[in-house]
This record gives C-alpha cells, structure tokens and sequence, in this order.
C-alpha cells in the first residue's frame, strides 16, 4: 500500500519537475507527510549502516551522521569505508554521537533535512522540531529506501542508474544459478543455539529477489526478522547453501565464527550437506548488514561464486596451497 | 534493630520561632541557610546545563530568551527545544526520586528504603518495557499513564501482603516483590529482537532523550501539589521520630499517616520511571547527603533532599553531555559513574548509622 | 545422645537417598526435552551403541547430556555455596544472588568478554569471575562489619542489594555502549544452561569439584557456629579463619556456576528452604542434601524453561527468580514477626 502510493508519488515528482519549483511531498514508512520546499541538500543522518550510506551512494552527501566509536576512541561509520569508501576522516561528514546523538549539534548545522530509522531511540518528535524529518524503515530493504531516499533528495536518476545495475547483475546471476531448484538458509551460532534469519538484510534481499526458496522453519518467520532456535533443529535447516554473517569486526572472524560452531556441535559439517558439499559460506556482517545497492553487489556476487556451476574433477582444499606459483 | 533506625532529629539545633496572631513556626536558622545555599546552586546549574553544550551559548543571550526577547533562531530551537526541557526534566525527576526517596525512608525509619529498591520502579518498568516493545510508536504520552498504574499495583501490593508488618519487613518484602518483577521483564526482554533490546535497556537505564515539554508539565502535574502535601504532612510526621505511644498520644492516625506518605512515595517514583526511565541511585543517597548538612525539622529535611536529588541528576546529565562531546551518554550511565562512588562513600561514612 | 545422633544420620541417608532418585528422575525428565521428537528407544541407542553420523544420538550426546550436566553441576555449585553462606554467616537470608556475588561475577565475566585485556582460556574463565564475585562480595562483607565488628544479617542483606544493584548499572552501562557483546551475552546475562556445550562442562568442573571438596572439608567446623560463636570459640574453633575460607570456596564455587550457567539467583535460598530444621544441625549430610536439592531445583527450572512456552525456550533465571524470590519474601515474613 505504502509502496504503490510511494511510487505513484514519485512518478507524479517526476513527471511535474521540470513545472513545478521542485516542491516534494514524502509519506515515510510511519506514515507521515512530509513536504519539502525543494530537493534537500543539508541532510543530517541518524543512522549510519542503514541511511548514511544510501545516502553516500546516492549522491547526496550528507553533512553529519551518526557513527560508533572504535577501541581507540575514533569514530567511525559501520561498514562504510568497505562499501562506499567514505568515513568520517576522509570526508567533510560531522560526526554527531553514537547511542544519542547530540541533538544540539544538529541543530548548530542547520540541516534541510534529517532522517532518522524506526528503530532508533532518538524521539522523532525532537528531530521535527529542528528540520523536517524523514523515518525510514530499514526492513523494508535497500529499493524502497532508496526510493524514498531519492525523492527526499532529487536524485531519482541515481536511483535508478543503481537500481538498473542491480537488477542486471541480479539477472545475470540468476541466468547462470537456478534459484527455485535451490534451498538456501541464512544463520549463525550464538552461545549454544542458533540465530536463524529470513533473511539478513542485503542477503536476504538477493536471496528473496532472486527467488530462492527457504527451509520450512526459516518461511515461517517474518520478513526479514530473526529468530533464535536451539541447536538441535540445526537439521531443519540444512540446504544447498548455507551462508553465515559473521562477525566480521573481530580479527579471524570466519576462523572464531567456525570455531564457534566447532564447539556447539563437533564435527557439524557431517550433519549439514550444504557444508559437506562445501557451500558453508562465512559472509562479512559489515557486508551482509548494509542495505544499500553496494551490499547487494556484493551479495549476488557471493551467490554466483557459491552456486554457479563448476567444472568436473572440483574438490575444496581445506587450506590455500599456493601450488601454482613456484616458490622465488 | 536500634541501629537501623534514623538518629532523631536534634532537639538543640537553634530555631527561630515565628509568630503572627494564632499562628506559628520555627525556623531552624542554619539548615535554613543550607537550603538556600543548596538552591542558589541549583541556579548555577541551571545556568550552566543552559550555556554548556555543543554550542556554548552566552549568559546575555540566555538572559534575553529568558524575557522572550528576539534570539538568534538556532540559540532559541536549542534553549526552548533542547536544553530547557532537558534540564526541567532532570531537575523535576531527581527532586522527585529524591523527596520519594526521603518521605520512604521516614515513614519506614529504614537508612536504606530506596522506593526504586522496594518493586514500585521495577514494575512502572515492566509495564512500559512492555509498551516500547508491543507498540513501539506509542504516543509518548502514554508512558507516563502505564507507568503510574504499574507503579501504584506494586506499591500496593506490597502493602497488603506487608499490611500490619515492621517497616523493615515491608522494604524486604518490597525487595522481593521487585526481584519477582525483574525477572517478569527479562522474559519479555528475552524473545525482543536486538534493536529493540538496547532501546530498552538504554531506557531502562534511564535516558532524558525523549524529554519535551510536555513530559516536563505532566512531572510538575504531579510533582507540585504532591510536593505541597508532602510539607503540609511533615508536622505529623515528624512526631514520629517520638515513638509510636507519643505520636499517638499526640492524635496522629499512624496508619493513615503512613498509607498517605507512602501513596506519595510511589506517585513521585511512577511518575519519574515514566518521564526519565528508571534512573538509580538518586533516591537512596540524596536523604543521606542531606544528613550531612546542618539538622533541621522533617520539612526542612525534605526540602533539603529534594534540591540535591535534583542537582545530582542535573550534574550527572550535564556531565554526560560535556564529558565526551560530541558523544552523549545517557543519563543513567553517568548518574552511575557519579551516582555509585557516593553510595559507597556514603555507606562507608554511614556505616554505623544505616 | 549416640542414639539420637544415628537416627539423624540414617534420616539424613534416608533423604540422600530420596535426593539422589528425585534428580535421577529429574535428569531424565530432563534429557526427554527439547525442541526435536526424539523417542525413547533411540535415547538407549545412543547411550549403549553411540552412532556418530545420527543426528539423534549427537542431540542426545552432546546436547541434551551437557546441558542437564551443566544444571546438575552449576545448582549444585549455587545450593552449596548458598548453604555454606548461611551457615558461615548465620544468615538464613544469606545467598550469592542477595549478596552480590552473582552481580560481581557477571560484572568480571562481562567485563572480560568486551574488553579482553587477556584473552583467557575457557578453563581460567570461572576463576576470573569467581575473582568478581569474591570482589564485590568483600565489599559487602567490610561494609557490614567495619565499624560494628561483627556481621549483621539484615546490614549485610541491604549492602549486598545495594552493591548488585551497582554491579548490574555498570553490566548495562557496558551493554549499551557495545551491541555485538550484548548479543553474545544476552541469554547468558539472565541464566542460560544451554551455553557452554560439554567443553564448558569439563573446564569448570575442577573447580566446582574443588569447591565441593572444600565445603566438605569445612563442615565439621562449620557445624560447631550452629551452636554460637562464643561456643564455638569455646570448643577451640577458629572462627575466623574458618569463616574466610567458607566464604572462599563459596566465591569460588559461585563463580564457576555463574561461568557455566550465567547468573542464576535464588538456588541457594530454596535448596535448603526445601529441608526442615536443617540449618540447626549442618553437617556434610546436609551440605551434601543441599548441593544435590540445588542441582534438581536448577534441572526443574530449566525442564519448565524448555518446555512451558515450547519451541520458545525461556531464559532460565527469569525462572528461578519467579520462584525463588516468593521463598525470600517468607523467609522474611516467617524471621521478622
């Protein structure tokens, strides 16, 4: 409903640009109007994984956002630098905290335009009163973000020109991959039982853009939420590929993520075809969390490396061998 | 058991009697001075928490805010939207831990009756966990509602099952009433998603994130009137310290007397949990700094816990703005990294006293 | 005298025996649990011919036989401890979770997992938390008897609260400001046994089983402070070197338990509650009565933790909790009138 009503706006926006002086009229994902006098140009993010980066690949820069602290005390945006290129030390972005944002900053910016993602605990009726401000929600998936995104800051043709470029590598991908011969499941372990996902964000959106199908137990779960189930339904949940978002911050995260594994149930791979066929996948989180089209470039390469076709004889090495290069 | 209890307020502390026609009060001279004090540095951290911030604001441009003049218009969003409602927030919810905090530890003569110990925070909580988790867009407005009715259900279910009991029972029953509730919350916490979850646990916590002016008129609903009853009942209640034969030769209704207060109690705490989350500490240190300033009467006493609960959180949220800029921590966090030295320096001068 | 004494042990095999069936029991309640079907004769078949490419047989095995091992092992470990406290303190109120030891171990668990200063061998894990507990437990301890020289029961009640209370605004402090460590903990932060795995099981159970050991040693002196201090002094009992290391082996056993199982509360208060006029006549019978009740009374929670809103598994402490804080408010209620 929000979805068909969105586009029918944004192709009146489009349709009416060059009449109009550029006015835009936005329903967000909680619902609200909003009207901007003309594209924004000043936008403060409060969320760095889910709208700082669309708006970097966007095109429209945004002038401060939210961001984390390393171990070092540095600030820093989750999965930027891997996806975009930009982070707050190479680039003009004002970070503006990381649980709660310093409202008092945002407010010394004088921004055009804030957005803000459902889940974060900033009061949507705070940011309001300093700029008109935009909710989006994450779960929806990058598309729809994006979209909304692009309204907000007229940059529809860059919308397009990226939503363009994934469909042709999602096309691509599946001219060479059958995805509904294919089961595939998304989880991870978490301290003695598993986190299952329908179906981790940009994953999960190439996974369900694609067609592939699901176990039973992860169809039951709701669009792109999670649930934790106990090891021993680890059965349900084997497919012909099984891709793993580990924690990709830590040093030799896919070595501790199997490792994790390793010591919740010994010797896993015997009970998971998916792993005894070597189609256990460990993807990156800082990756597989980012819904942006950049993530999801990502992802349906992953996927085309993980189910294409390969030539007969194939056998995994359990380690590099570095055997065709002769030692100098 | 004697050790528990308070140590009577001191009968040689020099007063001033007031007289005029059939009325009269007496004024305890230097804890009347203390609380001056205490409250001319309310002022200083108010003008502080109004100038401190991302972007300093100087003390002429304040001024004229203040006289609703023309200001700058980023200066007048951050003082009217921001600071302002941030700072009334805090200094409304400390005062109101900490006179809850006080008026509890009265009535139960009981050196360690925090309300935010005894179930009433647990439960106000509970119930708005529940509401952030089941209806994460609920209007802000109806925290405040859920949080009082599960706030005043604790209170009184503590009281019935403690009904007729030593106020030293009733704040271990209270114990065990809250630890009941906190495990109620951590099975509604423990299928939540983990967004969700932080948000909580930041709430729980306690935050001033969400504070607007309309939390701030809802506090001051309950805060002002329940403040006045609170010094109209010190009288009475200060008769208490005499034992419970004299009080009652006296004609106090003990009972009613001690049903009022602790009604008063648990709308202060409810009202707090529901405006600034459940902020620790306040409560239960406040009363005991104030025994360290000059002794005065029950009121005075009051009123003298209420000014420093409310600079302690003001302190702690202006702390945790400045400390780390642009980070912010949530007022909980640093009311805990203030909050928690205190308490064990308190303990540890009060040691012989609590 | 000698008469009445052996009516009293074969009272207290009599109930050892009784214990050991009533977990027995338990435990297989137990291992029937879980979230997949398995029958009962494929339970036998992996016990007496272990198959290791059945997906049952491994559910069985490594699964379901650790996790009710982790329940034995860590109630025990919290029963004992919660019975040694009582006793060494002459407290019926005193328990690891009402004196902070839980919250300071917690704290030192949480504290090691984010921040790892060190990173520690599984095996080093329960003795860093036990260090927490003992920890935040000597501070209640100085607390309550500095200043007055003795310990005072409901004194050192309000300081351990106040001081957990402490302990866990530091653990959500570190939570908000971490949300991966948060994801790790989450389950574990409110009591879950499903954690460790067997490795987990075998690297904390030296030191539970040191534990046990050492309460056993302890109990013939401890059983003299059931007749009073002055007695006991009388008697030739060093009172306070016997306390200290009551209170150690009970730090120790409390931290590995809260290692394995998270920080459980409530154990060690319903363990000997279950038990009539056991706290006038503590001996390793009842030492031993006690470990055994806390290890069923962790097995029955976590049977109803799986199973009461099934597949959905409940964290195990909220359970116990629910139950065992009603057992703190009558004991209240029973002391105080």
């Amino acid at each position: 409903m929000i979805r068909s009503g969105l586009l029918t706006l944004i192709l009146a926006a489009l349709v009416m640009a060059p009449a109009v002086a550029r006015a835009v009229t936005i329903v967000d994902d909680r619902g609200r109007t909003v009207t901007l006098t003309r594209p924004a140009e000043r936008i403060v993010s409060d969320y760095d994984i889910d709208v700082t980066i669309p708006l970097i690949e966007l095109g429209a820069m945004p002038i401060a956002s939210h961001g984390r602290l390393a171990g070092d005390g540095k600030p820093y945006l989750r999965s930027s630098k891997l996806l975009t290129g930009i982070d707050f030390d190479n680039s003009d972005i004002a970070f503006i905290g990381a649980a709660e944002i310093d409202l008092e900053a945002v407010a010394a910016l004088k921004p055009d335009l804030i957005v803000t993602e459902i889940s974060r605990a900033t009061p949507v009726e705070k940011l309001e009163k300093l700029a008109p401000t935009i909710v989006i929600n994450s779960d929806l998936g990058a598309p729809h973000v994006y979209a909304l995104l692009a309204a907000a800051t007229g940059k529809e043709a860059e919308f397009k020109r990226l939503d363009s470029r994934y469909r042709a590598q999602l096309a691509l991908m599946k001219a060479e991959v059958q995805p509904e011969k294919h089961v595939v499941s998304v989880f991870q372990p978490l301290r003695g039982k598993l986190n299952v996902y329908q179906s981790y964000r940009a994953i999960g959106q190439v996974l369900r853009d694609a067609g592939f199908r699901f176990p039973p137990l992860i169809d039951d779960i709701p669009e792109g939420q999670s649930i934790v189930v106990s090891t021993e339904r680890l059965p349900d949940l084997d497919a012909d590929v099984i891709f793993d978002p580990y924690r990709s911050d830590r040093k030799q995260g896919a070595r501790a993520e199997i490792a994790a594994m390793e010591r919740m149930v010994p010797g896993f791979c015997r009970f998971l075809s998916a792993c005894r066929n070597g189609r256990y996948i460990l993807i990156p989180r800082e990756e597989a969390i980012s819904n942006s089209y950049a993530a999801l470039s990502r992802m349906v390469a992953i996927v085309q490396t993980a189910l294409g076709p390969r030539p007969p004889g194939y056998r995994t090495a359990p380690e590099p061998t570095g055997l065709a290069i002769p030692a100098r | 058991m004697s050790r528990f209890l308070m140590p009577p307020p001191a009968r040689n502390a020099r007063r001033l009697a007031l007289r005029l026609g059939p009325f009269s009060t007496r004024l305890a001279v230097r804890g009347l001075a203390a609380n001056l004090l205490l409250a001319s540095y309310l002022l200083l951290v108010v003008w502080l928490g109004l100038s401190l911030g991302s972007r300093p604001i100087p003390l002429a441009t304040i001024l004229a805010w203040l006289r609703l003049e023309q200001v700058n218009d980023t200066d007048s969003i951050i003082l009217g939207s921001l600071r302002a409602p941030r700072l009334c927030l805090s200094m409304l919810s400390g005062a109101m831990l900490a006179l809850s905090g006080a008026l509890t530890q009265h009535v139960t003569r009981n050196g360690l009756a925090d309300p935010g110990l005894i179930g009433v925070r647990s439960a106000a909580a509970l119930l708005i966990v529940a509401l952030i988790l089941a209806w994460p867009q609920a209007p802000l407005a109806l925290r405040p509602v859920v949080g009082l009715a599960g706030g005043l259900l604790a209170g009184l279910v503590v009281g019935l099952l403690a009904r007729g009991a030593s106020p030293l029972k009733f704040v271990m029953i209270g114990f065990g009433i809250s630890w009941c509730l906190s495990s109620a919350l951590v099975i509604l916490l423990a299928s939540a998603d983990i967004r969700s979850l932080q948000r909580a646990m930041m709430w729980l916590a306690g935050s001033l994130e969400g504070a607007d002016w309309p939390a701030v008129r809802l506090a001051l609903v309950v805060f002002v009137p329940t403040a006045i009853a609170c010094l109209g009942l010190a009288r009475q209640a200060e008769l208490l310290d005499l034992g419970a034969a004299t009080a009652s030769a006296l004609g106090i209704n003990q009972t009613r007397l001690h049903v009022a207060c602790l009604a008063i109690a648990v709308l202060l705490v409810a009202t707090s949990v529901s405006v600034a989350g459940g902020l620790g500490f306040v409560g239960l240190v406040a009363p005991h700094m104030a025994r360290f300033l000059p002794r005065q009467g029950l009121a005075g006493r009051l009123i003298c816990a209420t000014l420093i609960g409310a600079l302690l959180v003001m302190v702690a949220d202006l702390a945790g703005n400045v400390a780390f800029a642009p980070i912010r921590l949530p007022v909980g966090i640093s009311l805990a990294a203030i909050g928690a030295p205190v308490l064990i320096l308190l303990l540890w001068l009060r040691r012989n006293r609590i | 005298m000698t008469a009445m004494s052996s009516a009293g042990h074969s009272r207290e095999r009599h109930a050892l025996l009784l214990m050991l069936s009533v977990l027995a029991v338990l435990a297989i309640l137990h291992i029937q649990q879980g979230a997949r079907p398995i029958p009962a004769t494929v339970m036998l078949d992996a016990v007496l011919s272990p198959d290791r490419d059945a997906f049952d047989h491994f559910v069985i095995l490594s699964l379901r036989l650790p996790r009710a091992s982790a329940c034995i092992v860590g109630g025990a470990a919290f029963g004992a401890a919660g019975f040694l406290l009582q006793v060494a303190m002459r407290n019926r109120l005193a328990e690891p979770h009402v004196l902070g030891l839980n919250a300071g171990a917690s704290l030192a668990v949480v504290l090691v997992t984010t921040y790892q200063p060190v990173v520690l061998p599984d095996i080093l894990m329960p003795f860093a938390a036990s260090l927490g507990a003992a920890g935040l437990f000597g501070l209640v301890l100085a607390l309550s008897a500095l200043g007055s020289g003795r310990f005072d029961p409901v004194r050192m009640v309000f300081f351990g609260i106040a001081l957990s209370a402490l302990a866990s605004a530091l653990v959500s402090a570190i939570l908000i400001l971490n949300e991966d460590t948060l994801e790790q903990l989450r389950f574990w932060l409110v009591g879950d046994a499903a954690g460790g795995g067997a490795a987990a099981v075998w690297s904390i159970l030296p030191a539970v089983a040191l534990g046990l050991v050492a309460g056993c040693l302890l109990m013939p002196q401890l059983a003299t402070f059931s007749l009073g201090e002055s007695i006991s002094v009388a008697l030739g009992a060093s009172v306070h070197r016997t306390r200290i290391a009551a209170l150690v082996v009970t730090a120790l056993l409390c931290g590995s338990a809260v290692s394995l199982v998270g920080p459980i509360g409530f154990v060690g208060l319903m363990a000997p509650a279950l038990w009539p006029r056991l706290h006038q006549r503590p001996s390793l019978g009842a030492f031993l009565l006690v470990a055994g009740s806390g290890a069923a009374i962790l097995l029955a929670a976590d049977i109803l933790a799986l199973g009461l809103l099934a597949p959905t598994e409940l964290p195990t402490g909220a359970l116990t909790g629910l139950a065992g804080a009603p057992v703190f408010i009558w004991l209240v209620a029973r002391r105080l009138t």
